[in-house]
């Protein structure tokens, strides 16, 4: 198989399993999700050993890389920006503004959650940086 | 446009060999695209690459990369 082949069915792959996780959430079907992921990453594992020629080298590695640190650092940033705005509102610009306690109890789980999500990034963050700090 | 001072005589190497950006990327085992980033210099190889380059045209890696002081 060539790699302009792999990449095409990588992005039909992608997108399909995107369509069945959105459909499955939507009709409240769980079942679909739990078998569509596994689906995709079995499809794309058997794929990948017929592909002929180079896919992947250093400087996909590099730009991977790149990448992800600035993907990492805007998340973190707009995410602990979003959590302080969204636990302030809660505890008390809701119901000053009017809205019900269960908006402003809302306001606060979502904020709690993303800053709980900001955390748990961090922390892969750190661990992953300790493991390829120890190889190198 | 040059992202580094770090120069390269990769075009010039692959013309005398009469070799495609392909041909380069697959005797090294890397993609057309890399050999391409390398050859508009937007790309600094490291060490291995830059060494299985200038072996591949039997010549010193100072011969194919160029550092000015």
């Amino acid at each position: 198989m060539q790699p302009k082949a792999y990449r095409f069915i990588l992005i039909v792959t992608v997108l399909a399993l995107g369509a069945a996780l959105g459909f499955g959430t939507s009709v409240g079907n769980y079942v679909i999700a739990l078998v569509a992921l596994p689906a995709a990453i079995i499809i794309l594992l058997i794929l990948k050993p017929l592909v002929r020629g180079v896919t992947e080298d250093e400087r996909s590695y590099r730009l991977a890389g790149n990448a992800a640190r600035w993907a990492f650092s805007v998340f973190v940033v707009t995410a602990a920006i979003a959590s302080n705005v969204l636990i302030a509102l809660g505890i008390r610009g809701a119901e000053a503004a009017g809205e019900t306690p269960m908006a402003a109890r809302a306001m606060t789980i979502a904020g709690t959650t993303l800053s709980l999500a900001v955390a748990f990034v961090f922390l892969v963050y750190l661990i992953a940086y300790i493991i390829y700090n120890r190889k190198s | 446009m040059k992202a580094h001072s770090i120069t390269n005589r990769i075009k010039v190497w692959r013309a005398e060999y009469d070799l495609t950006q392909q041909d380069l990327a697959d005797k090294v085992g890397v993609t057309r695209q890399t050999i391409n980033a390398l050859e508009k210099e937007k790309y600094i190889p490291s060490l291995e690459l830059a060494f299985k380059i200038a072996r591949l045209f039997g010549v010193s890696i100072e011969e194919v990369f160029h550092y000015p002081e």
